[in-house]
């Protein structure tokens, strides 16, 4: 159902860009040079914890299998623009989930509990903006990879958890667990809608392009298989804007 | 013409309940059994500014609830159709022009201890405070005298006693559910001890041992307390606060009992789960592609850095 419904919206939007000539007077020679993207983005993320046991443990007892908004900003720094563009970027997220705690008689506690992910990625992303630069397409595809270190905190009402160990020590509720990412996202092009705008928002503030666009990416979070690690892994489709700069 | 301000000294009331402007104050039944402490001594003043004139004579007449005083003359006093006034004072020479005058609680309202406050038949009563000045011409005319009035309402009424639907414990934290009243300006409080809680008794008069919460605006309350102890069982109770600061009655108690809690962390090492915390973890062998991902970009690093530096 979905498909037909966002082709529909997406061919609307694109009937909804200005006359031709008028983009097209939107010279690129006449911008500002372009090195830099700045995204912010915003999604939900479920980490895959309760896979551990096959799909219902304690992140679906106490959380009830949420899924979190998770916000993120990230910047990127073009090292190559030619045939697309190429770059590597660093950036930042935040989710939070809470529950209720587990009283011993199995029921719901007043107390809260809560989960605290900050994922941290570096990425070598890719864009493929050449059919927006030569044909006036107002559609770019962007391409990424890379690593990620998440550092998560599951707390309690009295701070950080501390659980047993099984042999009469405690372990930590904090810590930050790596693996690897990729994803593809799609970007229209904001400027098409508003070119005059465009040029005034390069001419006083420096961004060349602005883009909406959403992503899918897949996050493989587990330590690379250590067998100490949890899985925090998850497929995620978000949505942001993006400032090339 | 004078205007008049209503000055409570001495008692630490609800603010909300002193309408300075117009003179009026409701007083409600913590007011009441905070005033009633010093129910003999002068301890409501009232005081009268006028706008001109030091001349001319003036008393004070305190109109009891569903009397009907003369307003016009501070003489007449002890009519025969003046059942229910009581004449406070004067006729006195108007020597400034602010004038205070101080009465006795027990005077206004006619019983003077603090449980007098609990057991009102009428739980709404108005005794008026009619300050009188004469005219300072001293003339016969229809404005010969001018009068304000202060309003004291000692209002008793208690909001309808809420029901608690459940009672929950963690660790240290005690939740009551219950049914809201059809009235968002009510607050909700609880009151819970260790001990049998009787509901019988007014919320004023329940014993020290019954410790109680803050306002709350709806349910649930929660209830926190540094003294909770695992395995300890709490009675409680809410009641209801309406806007002029008077509790409903105690509801049914209920009991609650602390039991330990595990939150996610703890339910997920307990279920069995790996992971130990901390912010280094070492790769196995199996996943040596991702280590070798690694080392290549560290390595890339470094040659890009060497680059730089031979040029």
């Amino acid at each position: 159902m979905r498909g037909p419904v966002v082709m529909t919206a997406l061919a609307a939007l694109l009937l909804s860009v200005p006359a031709h000539a008028e983009w097209d007077d939107f010279d690129e020679a006449l911008q500002s040079d372009i090195t830099s993207v700045l995204e912010l983005r915003i999604g939900r993320y479920e980490p895959a914890i309760d896979e551990e046991f096959g799909g219902d443990g304690a992140y679906n007892a106490i959380f009830d299998g949420g899924n979190p908004l998770h916000v993120e900003a990230g910047y990127e720094r073009q090292l190559y623009r030619g045939f697309g563009s190429a770059a590597l970027g660093i950036a930042g997220g935040w989710a939070r989930i809470s529950g209720s705690a587990i009283a011993a008689d199995g029921t719901a506690a007043p107390e809260d509990t809560r989960l605290i992910l900050a994922p941290i990625r570096l990425s070598a992303v890719y864009r493929f903006d050449y059919l927006q630069r030569r044909f006036r397409v107002p559609l770019v595809l962007a391409f990424e990879g890379g690593f990620t270190y998440v550092l998560w905190s599951a707390k309690s009402e009295n701070g950080v958890s501390d659980a047993s160990d099984g042999a009469g020590g405690t372990v930590t509720g904090r810590g930050g667990t790596h693996g690897l990412h990729y994803g593809a996202g799609l970007h229209l092009l904001l400027d098409v809608f508003a070119p005059n705008m465009a040029r005034g928002f390069d001419r006083n503030v420096g961004v060349n392009n602005s883009y909406l666009f959403a992503q899918v990416r897949r996050s493989n979070l587990n330590d690379f298989g250590d067998e100490t690690s949890w899985d925090l892994s998850d497929t995620e489709l978000m949505f942001g804007l993006a400032f090339e700069f | 013409m004078s205007s008049a301000n209503l000055r409570i000294t001495d008692f630490n009331l609800d603010s909300g309940n002193v309408d300075r402007a117009n003179g009026n104050w409701t007083v409600n039944i913590d007011d009441c059994r905070e005033i009633m402490r010093y129910a003999d001594d002068e301890t409501m003043t009232f005081e009268w500014v006028l706008d001109s004139g030091t001349e001319g004579t003036w008393g004070i007449k305190l109109q009891q609830p569903d009397a009907d005083c003369d307003e016009s003359d501070p003489e007449r006093v002890g009519d025969s159709d003046e059942t229910g006034c009581d004449f406070v004072t004067g006729p006195n020479s108007i020597s400034s022009t602010t004038i205070d005058y101080a009465l006795r609680p027990s005077r206004v309202f006619g019983f003077s201890t603090a449980d007098g406050c609990l057991t009102r038949t009428s739980t709404i009563e108005n005794f008026d405070l009619q300050f009188i000045f004469s005219n300072p011409n001293n003339d016969d005319t229809s404005n010969a005298y001018v009068w304000y009035q202060s309003r004291v309402t000692l209002n008793t009424s208690r909001p309808e006693t809420p029901e608690i639907n459940s009672a929950t414990a963690g660790s240290s934290v005690i939740r009551i559910s219950f049914d809201e009243l059809d009235d968002d300006a009510i607050d909700y409080r609880a009151y819970y001890s260790t001990t049998p809680i009787d509901s019988a008794i007014d919320p004023e008069l329940q014993p020290s041992n019954v410790s109680m919460t803050d306002n709350w605006s709806g349910s649930p309350i929660e209830i926190e307390n540094s003294d909770f102890a695992v395995g300890e069982t709490y009675y409680v109770s809410v009641v209801a606060i309406n806007t002029t600061g008077n509790s409903s009655e105690l509801s049914t108690p209920v009991t609650a009992t602390l039991q330990a809690t595990s939150d996610f962390f703890e339910t997920y090492r307990a279920q069995g789960g790996v992971e130990e915390g901390g912010y280094c973890a070492a790769a196995p062998a199996r996943s040596a592609a991702g280590s070798a991902m690694l080392l290549m970009g560290a390595l890339a690093m470094t040659r890009r850095r060497a680059r730089r530096g031979e040029r």
